[in-house]
């Protein structure tokens, strides 16, 4: 962790992502997208199913992403590393975008399949309030760098924002609920067939790949210059 | 006196964890009180016993062989107990017999007056070909 945070390995670390990236990410893109288009209709749902190869993706993303910018906070917080500040505010970016994006594809699925686009369901509403808690987050970003607010009070939300992975994660489980119970979870229970898991599983893939190329494409980018201000 | 001995970081560190279990703490004393109270939806028993007035969310299985949508009727149970309910809009295409669905309206004693009703789909996914 800590060798991890140590400028030369993230810097080596961002720089080979990024050149690997530019030249394997697209094939691999295409052949996930052959895969996605090639997994079979879903009996009950129809095609509107396959809004699971977007919206899980998302989810899973906000909820990693959101471990992450607590954890780099809570290493900011303790040892006031410049890299770890930076690095939990690529977290939040990722993990907003993908937080919103995954109510709008929820909503969007749920209004073909349940019959509503929203209901204040613990499942939904927990997703929300990590939603606002991230663009809180970066609100207040923005306002440590102009020096109104300190950066202790950055990383405070951060914490208060992983207090709401395990809250999202049981929510399915700990209360009845119109979202369903998660399906990647209990695969032992054959909830999927392979044809529809190995797409969801290369679609995952991808979509953590493409948001560590983003981190590290914004790692080489910012740390450099913010770095020479210190 | 040992205070003084800590070095600033493990005193950073001790301020963090204090904050991060006053926010657990705080967070889990919240969800333990309200907790019953964040369930979406009742289950067709708790209705019978409960006798709520006004709006109620109730969800359950479309029970096979009761679905009219020509008298706009379904009988919704779950485990033993059943539930009558009235519905008089068209239901989205994924209210089925044997599917699960939930149901808001209001309970008069006898049916459910349902005012919306919504598909619930389980974790499971099956391939249309086999």
């Amino acid at each position: 962790m800590i060798q991890f945070l140590s400028p030369r390995f993230a810097k080596a670390f961002a720089y080979w992502t990024h050149s690997l990236s530019k030249y394997l990410f697209a094939p691999y893109a295409f052949c996930v997208l052959m895969m996605v288009l090639f997994a079979p209709v879903d009996a009950v749902q129809g095609s509107v199913y396959r809004m699971i190869y977007i919206h899980v993706p998302c989810a899973i993303i906000s909820l990693m992403a959101c471990f992450f910018m607590g954890v780099f906070s809570i290493v900011y917080w303790v040892y006031h590393l410049r890299i770890a500040q930076i690095l939990s505010y690529q977290a939040a970016r990722v993990g907003c975008l993908a937080a919103w994006l995954s109510i709008i594809t929820g909503a969007f699925w749920g209004y073909y399949t349940w019959g509503t686009w929203w209901l204040w369901d613990m499942r939904l509403t927990a997703q929300f309030i990590l939603a606002l808690l991230y663009t809180l987050y970066l609100l207040a970003y923005r306002a440590s760098t102009l020096r109104m607010i300190s950066s202790k009070v950055v990383a405070l939300i951060a914490i208060i924002a992983m207090i709401d992975i395990p809250i999202i994660h049981f929510s399915v489980e700990w209360w009845q609920s119109l979202h369903q119970k998660s399906t990647l979870m209990s695969l032992t229970n054959h909830t999927m067939p392979y044809s529809m898991y190995m797409p969801l599983l290369a679609v995952i893939i991808a979509v953590v790949w493409l948001n560590l190329w983003w981190s590290a494409a914004y790692f080489m980018h910012h740390y450099p210059i913010r770095n020479a201000h210190e | 006196m040992r205070m003084n001995k800590l070095k600033p970081y493990q005193i950073r560190y001790k301020s963090m964890l204090q904050t991060l279990l006053f926010i657990v703490g705080g967070v889990g004393v919240l969800i333990h009180a309200l907790w019953d109270g964040l369930h979406v939806y009742q289950l067709p028993g708790d209705l019978v016993v409960n006798k709520p007035v006004g709006h109620v969310y109730v969800g359950g299985v479309v029970k096979p062989g009761s679905l009219s949508h020509g008298d706009q009727v379904f009988s919704l149970f779950h485990e033993s107990e059943e539930i009558l309910v009235h519905f008089h809009m068209p239901l989205p295409p994924m209210v089925r017999e044997q599917h699960a669905a939930v149901v808001i309206g209001s309970w008069n004693g006898t049916y459910l007056d349902a005012s919306r009703v919504y598909a619930k789909h389980d974790e499971y996914y099956r391939d249309n070909k086999s």
